[in-house]
């Protein structure tokens, strides 16, 4: 197996600044003797009747001399290598997953996981006790990003409106605590307290979509979306949402935090031979990470893997490979190859 | 100057040999010449091939190493950016809105502090980070683009400047771990505050001294009075944003922002300021960093290319010398 896929360079217009160089060697080359360099080269040339001819001589230093400007122009133009591993512990990962997680911040989201009464269906009363759906989704959350790391994530928080809370980024570390660390719990004062009211997914399915076909660069691979809601008002229009990512090639997940069985029946009948959309009726912590985790599986499964490539700087490699050759080159121009030069008496067709 | 591969200095080693193969070299031109009774160049052509090519082989090896610079200096700051309705005022829709103007001043200042470290803050009624506190200005700018626009959020009028300042407060309070450096806030806005707005900061405005964090707001828009154009389907028509048979104007109100600046120790700048703006927090922010600290980890600049324009040149020098093109070296 090659050690490296491709190679590439980052500045490959740079390399045009050993012309000067090549120019020089080629009118060297052209223009010989002028100076009293001649073509017998030294005594030992002459005592041990060496094979090599002066011509051949000089063909073979003019070579070895263009070989290492080549060497330099190739330092210049900073190349790189692709491989599908690491090497030499300075790669780094060019292409990536892009996921972009919808949340649903609308006060339903406060109840406790697996509660579903009238009186707390719409966040009216404050839940004390146990963890909210919003808290457990966000807990199972992180642990996804430490999973994904690497990859780039985006951010949507959902309520009356979508916001785009995250422009999607490979700086997954804070696990975007900046915005999840605030409580959705009523009371609490927060701004995503504030933020939150009705439910708009369809048009956070919408924001998705384009917030991925604006940021899909040629590193990107794969996207997919990852929606958690606990229920939505228009079936209907969440639906079309839906069918308009998948034509569009992006994958979708919703995890559904208490949203009714015959809801997530229909859509995984509807959508039974679509291996790019799942839904998970969640109703415990424990379903949540199961959810979480069914989604990293089928992201790394064979449909939807990535092929990882990692990209190397090379220069320094080059650089060492051209430091030993350069000595190389400097004994053999001044010992097997040598030439000596005198200001006046000779030239290339022999003494004055 | 720092290598990321110190161990490639062993390489230098390999002078000895070269210095040994020159000298060989050498030995055997004087040879020659006196076998062919010829004027052998002077001492200074010898001296400068034989340092043409340490310097070569020494550059060569310096690439291999590494070398990187690191700067020293760096801080963190915060943009507050007013995207309410407001900021979509212009007088026409060929015109940029104030927002548009906004975001070319952080763009601009961004570019010209690389080594600092930004992140972006929107607000209206309420207030949100849309950025983490990043080196990636690439990213930043890609967010400014494509990241902010009007209707990010939900609620674009009641703009609320006092709120949202308290909020950096309590983030730098509870994501220490981010935000404790934070000393300077970089507002912009038009400066529209409704009522008492010096009652109305009081409090945040002592939160703020408090807590040792300047702002440094940058008037955004006309000093005339703007009005706001409506958007029909998304794009923006020449038609302007009327109430109860009044246009609705936005001026730009600098003086509020002065007295922002003024009472929490920062600097009042205009939007065409920029330079000036970028110099102040240059000479009063900047601060210099440890050197394994990982704000200057990121902030490595790969500088092989000054050891190659030293190997070329060398390279070329030691061609030129070796060819028939040189000139002669008398004694």
């Amino acid at each position: 197996m090659p050690l490296f896929e491709s190679i590439n360079f980052v500045s490959p217009v740079m390399i045009l600044i050993v012309i000067p160089l090549l120019a020089l060697i080629i009118l060297g080359f052209i223009k010989s003797g002028q100076t009293g360099a001649v073509t017998y080269t030294g005594l030992e040339y002459l005592i041990l009747k060496k094979t090599t001819t002066g011509v051949n001589r000089k063909h073979i230093r003019t070579m070895l001399l263009l070989i290492m400007v080549v060497g330099l122009g190739v330092l210049w133009a900073n190349p790189v290598t692709y491989s599908s591993n690491p090497i030499f512990g300075s790669a780094t990962q060019v292409t990536t997953k892009q996921f972009v997680v919808v949340f649903d911040i609308s006060p339903s989201m406060n109840l406790v996981m697996g509660e579903v009464t009238e009186e707390k269906k719409r966040g009216l009363t404050v839940n004390d006790e146990g963890v909210s759906k919003y808290e457990v989704a966000r807990e199972a959350l992180f642990g996804f990003l430490e999973q994904f790391v690497g990859n780039s994530f985006g951010l949507i928080l959902f309520s009356t409106e979508p916001f785009l809370a995250r422009w999607p980024t490979v700086e997954t570390q804070n696990k975007f605590l900046e915005v999840l660390d605030e409580s959705l719990r009523r009371g609490s004062g927060s701004q995503l307290e504030a933020y939150s009211g009705l439910t708009n997914t369809d048009e956070a399915l919408l924001l998705a979509q384009d917030v991925i076909q604006k940021s899909a660069t040629v590193s990107v691979k794969s996207s997919a979306v990852i929606l958690i809601a606990d229920a939505w008002d228009d079936l209907e229009a969440v639906e079309a949402s839906i069918k308009e990512l998948r034509s569009n090639g992006i994958n979708i997940y919703i995890i559904g935090t208490g949203v009714p069985e015959d809801i997530v029946e229909k859509l995984t009948k509807e959508f039974s031979d679509d291996n790019g959309f799942r839904i998970f009726h969640v109703d415990s912590q424990a379903e949540m990470a199961q959810a979480y985790y069914l989604i990293a599986s089928i992201e790394e499964s064979e449909f939807f893997a990535i092929d990882e490539k990692f990209e190397t700087n090379i220069r320094w490699m080059i650089a060492l490979f051209m430091t030993l050759f350069t000595i190389v080159v400097i004994w053999v121009l001044e010992i097997p190859l040598h030439r000596s030069r005198s200001n006046n008496m000779m030239t290339d067709r022999g003494l004055k | 100057m720092a290598f990321q591969n110190p161990e490639a200095f062993y390489l230098l080693i390999l002078l000895f040999p070269l210095l040994f193969i020159l000298w060989k070299g050498r030995q055997k031109t004087i040879q020659v010449i006196n076998a062919f009774k010829g004027e052998p160049a002077n001492r200074f052509y010898y001296v400068t091939r034989t340092l043409l090519a340490l310097i070569l082989v020494t550059s060569l090896v310096m690439i291999t190493a590494r070398p990187y610079s690191q700067l020293k200096k760096t801080a963190d700051f915060l943009f507050l950016v007013d995207i309410s309705r407001s900021m979509q005022a212009r007088k026409s829709c060929s015109q940029a809105s104030y927002l548009d103007r906004a975001k070319l001043v952080m763009k601009s200042v961004i570019s010209d502090i690389p080594e600092a470290r930004f992140g972006i803050f929107v607000y209206e009624r309420l207030t949100f980070p849309i950025t983490q506190l990043t080196f990636d200005h690439a990213y930043l700018d890609t967010v400014i683009d494509q990241g902010i626009y009007d209707g990010l959020i939900f609620d674009r009028t009641a703009t609320q400047l006092g709120k949202a300042l308290s909020n950096i407060i309590q983030k730098k309070q509870t994501i220490p771990e981010q935000y404790e450096n934070i000393e300077y806030i970089i507002l912009l806005t038009d400066g529209n505050l409704k009522g008492d707005y010096q009652f109305k900061l009081e409090e945040t405005i002592a939160q703020l001294v408090n807590h040792d964090i300047k702002v440094v707001p940058v008037g955004i828009g006309n000093p005339d009075p703007t009005a706001i154009p409506i958007k029909e389907e998304g794009k923006c028509v020449d038609k302007f944003i009327v109430k109860e048979d009044q246009l609705i104007t936005i001026p730009l109100n600098s003086e509020t922002l002065q007295f922002i600046a003024t009472s929490t120790n920062g600097q009042y700048f205009g939007e065409g300021e920029t330079q000036n703006l970028v110099s102040y927090l240059r000479d009063n922010a900047l601060e210099d960093t440890f050197v394994d600290s990982g704000i200057s980890q990121r902030q490595r600049n790969d500088i092989s290319w000054i050891f190659m324009v030293i190997s070329t040149l060398a390279l070329f020098g030691y061609i030129y010398l070796d060819s028939n093109l040189r000139i002669n070296f008398r004694k």
